[in-house]
This record gives structure tokens, sequence and C-alpha cells, in this order.
């Protein structure tokens, strides 16, 4: 295969990883990834450089969008990036301590449940009633727009929330993939926020926590022009198109494709354990 | 209360967008200088280099731009000059997030995103 061919490869599957990463507030690695290592045969490091840029690209592409209209909560995002940046620095201290083959089994079976949990519909208007007083004095609440009008939202366990963050973080730093799937089950399950704040904040949150390891991985080589500036500008073109799509879709639709991406990190990671402890 | 938010909103917002627009800019000018020259070699990636490759460091990057071998050089050192940009984005996000709390005296976010950003910097520098 020729490098043109190669480039236009990686560009095109990179729209579509953008889409998906802008979607579901998961990044786009789960696209990139696999087309890089199955299909076209890249060493799993460049591939893993690749996908932490397009978890950059997806970030900061879906976000410009996100949060001029709203829909990120910039304020949540910032409060729980403390606690996603501190247990991404914890795990790396502790990966070389913990059987992570182990870990991530269990932590596969974990997502594959939240999978199933987050497809289930939840009542998602007027949910005013419970607001953390924590949340109060930080202001954590929020409004964002709807075809059916304005809706107004609060944050509840904003504690629990932040605790989740923690694990998101750790599990990040100790296995390297699947915390943006924790971001959004934290948001939308513990915090109460409605789903499409949730993915959006996830996306705006995503990019932060990926750089925390980006030096290393510029520093080991794992990050490639060749490679890498197809996913970008694939990424960034998919993750903007998402953005203007994901404010027209029904909830029930973007639930749907968040829990079969969330499925299929699960798997990946069980496989993975299950291969490293063999 | 309102107010504010639209002032750190937009600040995210137009450093995100400066973040794309750089990134695209330098990825594409350094892929239509590489491309030509380069486009019909063979792609393999299959045997992993390590930090050996010029892409891991500044100075060689530098280099790259400012006294290349070849025009596809230079091309490969703008192309990772754009990776980079990416990578800056998110970081200026958080600095500029911070100067919009001080500047909105709202410390108690000041303070969070302090701590956020010296994350940040202790993992960029340790690791």
């Amino acid at each position: 295969m020729n490098l043109f061919l190669f480039t236009g490869i990686v560009l095109l599957s990179s729209v579509g990883a953008g889409l998906v990463g802008a979607l579901t507030g998961l990044g786009g690695g789960i696209v990139v990834t696999p087309v890089l290592t199955l299909l076209l045969g890249v060493d799993i490091r460049y591939a893993i450089g690749a996908s932490l840029v397009s978890v950059i690209a997806t970030s900061s592409g879906a976000a410009a969008a996100y949060v001029r209209d709203g829909l990120s909560n910039v304020r949540i995002g910032i409060f729980l990036e403390v606690a996603t940046t501190l247990g991404a620095i914890c795990g790396a201290l502790i990966s070389r301590k913990v059987p992570t083959s182990l870990l991530a089994i269990i932590f596969g079976v974990v997502l594959l449940h939240s999978a199933w949990q987050a497809s289930q519909a939840r009542v998602e208007t007027s949910v005013v009633a419970s607001q953390g007083a924590f949340a109060k004095r930080l202001r954590l609440g929020g409004t964002y727009r709807t075809e059916d009008g304005q809706v107004d939202y609060t944050v509840s366990r904003e504690g629990a929330g932040l605790g989740l963050m923690y694990l998101a973080g750790l599990i990040s730093g100790l296995l390297g993939i699947g915390s943006g799937a924790l971001k959004v089950i934290a948001m939308d399950r513990v915090m109460g926020l409605p789903f499409k704040v949730s993915t959006a904040t996830s996306s705006f949150m995503i990019g932060v926590t990926a750089v925390a390891s980006a030096a290393i991985y510029f520093k080991r080589g794992y990050i490639l022009p060749q490679m890498a500036v197809p996913v970008m500008i694939g990424v960034l073109a998919g993750s903007m198109l998402g953005a203007r799509l994901l404010p027209r879709l029904p909830v029930k639709v973007l639930r749907m494709i968040f829990a079969i991406v969330v499925a299929l990190i699960a798997l990946q990671m069980m496989v993975k354990g299950i291969q490293e402890s063999l | 209360m309102k107010t504010q938010d639209a002032a750190l909103t937009k600040t995210i917002s137009a450093t995100l967008r400066i973040g794309i627009v750089l990134a695209i800019g330098f990825g594409m000018l350094g892929c239509m200088l590489y491309l030509p020259s380069k486009g019909n070699a063979h792609a393999s990636f299959h045997h992993f280099q390590g930090a050996q490759v010029p892409f891991a460091s500044l100075h060689a990057i530098q280099t790259m731009v400012t006294k290349p071998a070849s025009i596809a050089e230079r091309g490969f050192g703008l192309a990772e000059i754009g990776v980079l940009l990416l990578m800056a984005t998110p970081i200026m996000r958080v600095i500029l997030s911070l100067v919009n709390f001080v500047r909105e005296r709202d410390i108690l976010f000041a303070c969070i995103t302090t701590f956020v950003l010296a994350a940040l910097a202790c993992s960029l520098m340790t690791r």
C-alpha cells in the first residue's frame, strides 16, 4: 500500500470516528484503533498514539460547538476534571503494582452492565427537586435548549459523582482506555444530568484527560505525522459534524449508539485482559 | 451570573476554534508538501521505531522545518507541529479559563482550575 491510499483510508475512517466520538462523548478511539491495527497492520504503539490524537481532536472539534450552544456544562466539566486528573496521576503511579489484566476483565464486566443500563430510558425533564448544597454553591446547574423549549436542570449527588470521576481517571491511568464511558455514566445516572448534557460535557472534558498522557507518548515516538495528521483532520471534521447532529437526534437513538459503543469497549477490554492473563 | 458564564463560554469556544484552525492549517500544509514526493512510497508501520524517529523531539522538528534536507521533510515537520498545536489546545483552554475566573473574581473556581492546571503540569513533567 502506498502513502496516498494509506492517508485516504485513515482520513475517511477518522471522519466516522469523530462522528461516533462526538455523539457518544467517548472520543473515537474505538474506531481508530481497530482500523489501524486490524485493517492496516499498524504497530499497536502507533495506534495508541493516533487514538490519543483522536480523543483530543474529538474534544476540541465537538466542544467548540457544544460549549457555544450551552450543551456542555463548563462548570461541571471543570469541577469534575479535578477528580479525573487526580485519578489519572494516581493510576499511573500504581499501575506497576496492580494486576491490570484482572482489572481489565472486572472493569469490562462493569462496563457491559453499564451499557445495558445506559440503553434504558430515564425521565429527564424537571428534575429540579434535589439539588445538592455544594452543587448550589458552585452554581453547577444549567439550561439547555431543545425543540420543545428550554430545559432547566440541576445536579444532585455531586460527591458521588466526584468519586466516580476519580475512579474514571484511575481506570484510564491504569488501563489506558475507557474513561469516557464512566464519565458519561456518572453524569447521566448518578448526578442526574440530561443525557445530551452528559455526553457533551464528557466531550468537553476528555481532551484534558488525554493531554495528560500526551507528553510521554510524544517522547516515546508514538506520534507519527503520516498517521496523526489524517486522523486529526478526519476526526476534527467528523466531530464538528457530530456536534451539529447531536442537538437534533432523539435521546433514545443517542442512548442506543452509546450503549453499543460502550458494549464494544467492554468486550475489547475483557478480550485484552484474558489475553494478557493467559 | 449569566453574563459571567457568557464570557467564559465565549473564551473557551474561541480558544478551541483557533486551535482547530491552526492544527488543520499546519497539518494540511504539511501534507501538501510531503504527499507529492512521498505519496507513492510504500507505507508500512508494522515496526515500531521508538524514540529514534525525529518526531520525538521538539528540537529535531524545529530543524526539520528551518533547515530541511528536502521539501518533504519540511512537510513532515510542519505536519507534526499541527499535531502538537492540537495537543496544546486543551492546555490553553484551561489556562484561559483560569484567567477568566480570576478576572470575574470567582475565587472558588479559580482555585479548582489552578488545581487542574497543576495536576496537568505535574503529569506532563514527571512521566
